[in-house]
């Protein structure tokens, strides 16, 4: 008897095989890509810091939060601080999850999909603000402080929150989402592996 | 459903503050990021003698060009995230740290394909290093946890049944 393929042998391929256009798509569209999650992020700061944002500037991929936090400038002057992040940084699990979703020939992917990227945009906007708080918290920390009121305990969080939405976030919410919705999936890897275990037995009887 | 993915984010939430504290920094993280550069360097050397490295990095001595193997960039962040899933999910503890040792292996593979590879792109092309760096290879380091986990997911139901079928046998 021929043994079956693998499940997971035919979903990573069609995942490898899908993120390339899926990428390629995405990158094409990034300057629509990154809107929402500029709006996004603009609001989440004004609601948390409404006493020095004052606003955002958005060109391309590359947002700018108007701040008025004021720095010592390299010239000597005072300058306001306005830090920049490139946005679609944030975003790339978008074409991740879209691979996923047809690596596994998920049915339901004309709602699953806008679902998820409306589902990931708080996590996008989260890696975005906690970029732009590093600037203010750490690096300029020293100068910003009377007007932040952030005190050590703040700064440490921030930091943890950067690095989460930075290094963890950006996939790992599309990987949960995809879990979520393709649960059986993982359903069918565990049957197939439970066969195989009985597979021998069977045999010698 | 509910169980794994509340163990999950719990498991994975310490596993990340530890990670960041300066101990661990100290003790684990940049050691083995010096360590990949190395490892990174060695292979190299077979195809390309002029490839050196230092500290966290890997440099080409003729062209001067190189890349600095940062955080995010040494696979730590995706190790944690499949102990976290290997973790938070029902197994026995044997077959939870063949999990995690296994899977940690396959995944630093990856990721030593991920640093030789962006080591040549940002030679070759700048924008396309930015690409690689910044958006695919994190895709693809994310896809290989999926993967390494769900064949561990397969192992973990085939070894259960085989206990089970073994049980049955002896009764």
């Amino acid at each position: 008897m021929r043994k079956q393929r693998s499940v997971i042998g035919g979903f990573f391929l069609r995942t490898f095989l899908w993120l390339a256009p899926a990428l390629a798509l995405w990158y094409w569209a990034r300057n629509f890509v990154v809107m929402p999650v500029a709006w996004l992020a603009e609001a989440f700061m004004r609601f948390f810091f409404p006493g020095w944002v004052s606003g955002t500037e958005l060109d391309g991929i590359h947002l700018t939060l108007i701040t008025r936090l004021v720095i010592p400038h390299a010239s000597g002057r005072m300058a306001d601080l306005t830090p920049e992040v490139s946005v679609l940084t944030y975003c790339y699990g978008l074409p991740l999850l879209l691979a996923l979703f047809l690596g596994v020939r998920a049915k339901g992917l004309w709602w699953k999909l806008p679902l998820c990227a409306g589902g990931l945009l708080p996590f996008q906007a989260w890696g975005v603000c906690f970029a732009w708080l590093i600037p203010i918290a750490v690096e300029a920390g020293q100068y910003t402080r009377s007007t932040t009121y952030f005190n050590s305990w703040d700064v440490n969080l921030i930091g943890l929150g950067y690095q989460l939405g930075f290094l963890v976030l950006p996939t790992l919410i599309p990987m949960l989402m995809w879990l979520y919705f393709e649960r059986s999936f993982v359903i069918t890897v565990a049957v197939e592996g439970a066969m195989e275990g009985s597979e021998p037995t069977q045999s010698r009887r | 459903m509910a169980r794994f993915f509340i163990v999950f984010i719990v498991v994975l939430v310490l596993l990340f503050a530890a990670e960041l504290t300066h101990p661990v920094q100290d003790a684990v993280v940049v050691p083995w990021t010096i360590f990949l550069a190395k490892m990174s360097a060695a292979i190299l050397v077979f195809f390309d003698g002029t490839v050196i490295s230092y500290g966290k990095v890997l440099q080409h001595s003729v062209s001067g060009l190189g890349v600095s193997i940062e955080a995010g960039c040494n696979g730590i962040e995706a190790a944690l995230i499949l102990t976290a899933a290997v973790l938070a999910y029902p197994a026995a503890w044997p077959m939870r740290l063949v999990g995690i040792v296994l899977g940690f292996i396959a995944i630093q593979a990856a990721n030593v394909l991920r640093v030789i590879t962006l080591f040549y792109l940002v030679e070759y092309s700048e924008p396309m290093f930015k690409f690689a760096h910044l958006y695919l290879w994190q895709a693809l380091i994310m896809l290989d946890v999926l993967i390494v986990w769900l064949l561990w997911v397969r192992q973990v139901a085939r070894h259960e049944a085989r206990v089970e079928v073994g049980r049955a046998q002896a009764a």
